[in-house]
């Protein structure tokens, strides 16, 4: 059993196959070995840890990518967004948890979770004008219009294909 | 809400990594949503990896895939080909024999060949357009295509071409109407063109068809005329009058002539000044009976009153011919002398005058040719009552016709009258009790058979039908078959009331034909005594119009042997033949005399000559149809 202390100091106590999933805890648990010590997660919260913890769980057992697999895959991988039914569900979540889901992914360096919401981000941009992205992320257009017709002839190249 | 967006939080590689699933437009949307954004949007990595991965991908499509219909999206040689794409020559056929096809020399070939081609068709229209017509070969050869001068023209305008079609053709009709106004009279034009009366004595007859708006449009003072005549009918009969220009012949043959008479249909009555008979139509039983005290007021009846010999009358002038041929010419004379009494008589002796002795000469001669000897020269109009029993002689009419045509008289139907007289069936006959005179007359004048349908009445059944086949039997009844002439039942049944006298022109002519008529009239309550007209029968059958001309000429010669030598004056000679108006071309051809008549004849006699002649006519304008008869008739004498 493996204790993880969030950035909001709570703990979770999880099996270690489940925790393994995460290659920064796995090297962490194999540089240092066994011990009772809990492993803290200051950039991870406990919502985020118990959302990860409950894809981990539900993807236990899965080999995890190697180098050679992922460059075998990354032709496919890099242009398919396509999301499995239950991640898809899982990743239904607001805005700020999918990025924080995505920042402790990245933390965590669990690559699938990160490739599940790294898609899910894509997919939500793609096929949107740049006021429906605006709108998507809340940002607030604070350029002139010769600033705005000066980007977009700069971008000219990528949208008359 | 957050100042920063949440996009904006994440590391770059992560951001790199969500850039790795967008495509080239979506980045460019997110770059324009969000400028921040545009450095790691054009990541020269990003763009390397997504090149790896799509180019291929990409060209594996477009080489090797295939649309829905399994047509492969790759173009195929020949579809490059077909497409012009590429091109050479044979490159099709090289590409299927597997050989090679897209060599340099290939395509040098293959642009010489174009520049060739090039210079052939410029050779080709240089060549055209050196052997083009020139502007006015191109317009003569074009001329049968477009309607006129103008519209061929190059130099007028479109817009001026229906102006100038407009003024054309007023000029025409001016020029027509000039025609027309000049020539009605029969006179030359100023330019020396024909005029419109001898274009229609020549070949206008059968494209101007005779009728009143005609004539009155030729001559317009012929309802002067016309009044004229009519009023002689109310003018006293011993008041001598100025003119005649009507009469009425009587064409039938001998036998017909004697049924007809046998029958009724025509009184003959003897005049014994002059020998000779006086025929009318369908007169009244009362008028039959009074014919006598009339022929006894009307006497001496004018001399150019004729009617047809008798067979008997005929062979006995014959047999007298000789002999009384001067004296009848004697007797004539005194005729004219003795009805000079009443200038009116004298003016209708002046008007028609037929020598008898010709007459009887020319029926001995060709024992038909009964309108040889007519001199209607001063006769305006001449009406013909063609009468015939069967139908083999209906050709009377037509020589009638064709003597009225001859003589310049402007032969129409219109003219012509018709009187078929019928056979009846002999049972009927039998059965029916014997004609007389007075009986048959009766019968005919008060139900002709037209007359009794026309009005209905039951009365037509007392008449015999004809009958298909029936033999020919003594005449009991006629009718006209001439379908417009008002004045045909005028003549038939004298008596009508309901006379259409201004239907057709014979209807102003009153063509009544005996005194019995006349005082039918007045009896009828006309108030209006007879007209002078004449009654002249003649034979039925008739010799070729050549022949009447040379009669006419013969008796216009006033000597029907032929011994007089007079001099011919042409023109005289012309107008005597209603022919005035030929008298310039006459004098044109050199046509003066009898001796240059004579010549001319005799010129015809020579078909090579006749062509001469005939081409001359021609270049004069003229038309040969209607004075051929006459120089024809000359070289007969």
């Amino acid at each position: 059993m493996v204790l993880l202390v969030t950035s909001d100091n709570e703990q979770f106590t999880t099996e270690k196959d489940i925790v393994e999933r995460s290659v920064l805890i796995k090297n962490m648990l194999e540089d240092v070995g066994e011990s009772d010590q809990p492993i803290p997660l200051p950039n991870v919260s406990s919502s985020v840890l118990k959302k990860v913890l409950e894809y981990c769980e539900h993807h236990r057992g899965e080999p995890l990518p190697t180098a050679d697999s992922e460059q075998s895959q990354d032709e496919t991988r890099k242009r398919t967004t396509d999301i499995s039914e239950w991640d898809q569900k899982f990743i239904t979540v607001d805005q700020e948890m999918l990025f924080e889901i995505i920042l402790a992914a990245n933390y965590l360096d669990i690559k699938s979770l990160l490739d599940v919401g790294c898609k899910t981000v894509a997919n939500m941009i793609k096929g949107k004008t740049p006021e429906e992205i605006r709108k998507l992320f809340n940002i607030v257009n604070d350029f002139t219009p010769e600033e705005e017709a000066q980007i977009k002839k700069e971008n000219e190249w990528a949208e008359d294909r | 809400m957050n100042s920063t967006p949440l996009i904006l939080s994440i590391p770059p590689e992560v951001i790199l990594h969500i850039f790795s699933y967008l495509d080239l437009p979506d980045l460019a949307a997110l770059v324009q949503a969000i400028p921040t954004l545009s450095d790691l949007a054009s990541d020269p990595i990003l763009h390397r990896n997504r090149v790896r991965i799509v180019a291929p991908s990409r060209i594996q499509h477009s080489l090797f895939g295939a649309g829905p219909h399994g047509h492969a999206f790759r173009p195929t040689v020949g579809d490059l080909v077909h497409r012009g794409v590429i091109r050479g020559f044979g490159i099709e056929r090289r590409w299927r024999m597997g050989a090679y096809f897209y060599s340099l020399n290939s395509i040098i070939q293959y642009e010489n060949g174009l520049r060739l081609a090039r210079r052939h068709a410029s050779d080709v229209i240089s060549v055209q357009l050196k052997r083009r017509f020139s502007r006015d070969t191109f317009l003569n050869s074009i001329s049968h295509v477009l309607p006129d001068i103008e519209s061929s023209s190059l130099t007028i305008s479109r817009r001026l071409l229906p102006a100038i079609h407009r003024l054309k053709w007023s000029l025409q009709r001016d020029k027509l109407s000039r025609m027309v106004k000049v020539g009605f009279c029969g006179i030359m034009g100023p330019d020396g063109v024909l005029s419109f009366g001898a274009w229609r004595e020549s070949k206008g007859h059968g494209v101007v068809e005779e009728g009143e708006r005609v004539r009155l449009a030729i001559c317009p003072d012929i309802r002067k005329t016309v009044g004229f005549y009519e009023s002689l009918g109310r003018i006293p009969s011993n008041k001598p009058s100025s003119s005649f220009e009507d009469a009425v012949i009587y064409c039938c043959s001998r036998g017909t002539k004697a049924k007809a008479i046998d029958t009724g249909v025509l009184s003959i009555t003897d005049s014994d000044d002059s020998q000779e008979e006086k025929m009318a139509i369908n007169p009244r039983p009362n008028s039959l009976r009074k014919s006598a005290r009339l022929q006894k007021i009307r006497a001496p009846t004018p001399s150019g009153i004729r009617t047809s010999m008798s067979p008997e009358a005929g062979r006995q002038t014959a047999r007298a011919h000789a002999g009384r041929r001067r004296s009848a010419q004697k007797s004539e004379s005194s005729d004219a002398d003795s009805s000079s009494e009443s200038g009116r008589e004298e003016m209708l002796q002046s008007a028609i005058k037929i020598n008898r002795t010709n007459y009887n000469e020319s029926i001995m001669r060709s024992n038909s040719s009964c309108f040889a000897e007519l001199d209607i020269s001063n006769v305006n109009r001449v009406v013909i009552l063609a009468i015939y029993v069967s139908e083999q002689q209906p050709n009377v009419w037509e020589k009638a016709n064709e003597f009225l045509r001859t003589c310049g008289k402007g032969g129409s139907e219109r003219y012509i009258s018709k009187y078929r007289l019928q056979p009846i069936d002999k049972q009927k006959r039998a059965a029916s009790p014997p004609l007389t005179e007075n009986r048959l007359a009766k019968r005919i004048g008060g139900l002709s058979a037209g007359e009794s349908e026309r009005k209905g009445r039951s009365s037509s059944s007392s008449l015999p039908r004809p009958r298909a086949g029936a033999s020919h039997q003594r005449v009991v009844r006629f009718e006209s078959d001439h379908p417009n002439h008002g004045h045909s039942s005028h003549l038939r049944a004298g008596y009508q009331k309901t006379v259409p006298r201004n239907s057709t022109g014979l209807s102003r002519l009153k063509v009544t034909t005996s005194p019995e008529l006349g005082v039918d009239w007045k009896r009828m309550g006309q108030k209006r005594s007879m007209s002078p007209e004449f009654t002249i029968t003649i034979g039925s059958s008739s010799p070729e119009p050549s022949a009447y001309a040379g009669h006419i000429v013969g008796k216009w010669k006033d000597d029907p042997e032929g011994n007089d030598e007079r001099p011919l004056n042409v023109a005289q000679f012309l107008r005597s033949l209603e022919l005035g108006h030929k008298i310039p071309v006459f004098h044109q051809l050199h046509l003066r005399s009898d001796r240059d008549l004579r010549a001319l004849a005799d010129n015809i006699e020579d078909a090579m000559r006749r062509e001469e002649l005939w081409k001359l006519l021609e270049s004069k304008g003229l038309s040969i149809i209607d004075w051929w008869a006459i120089v024809k008739g000359l070289s007969a004498l």
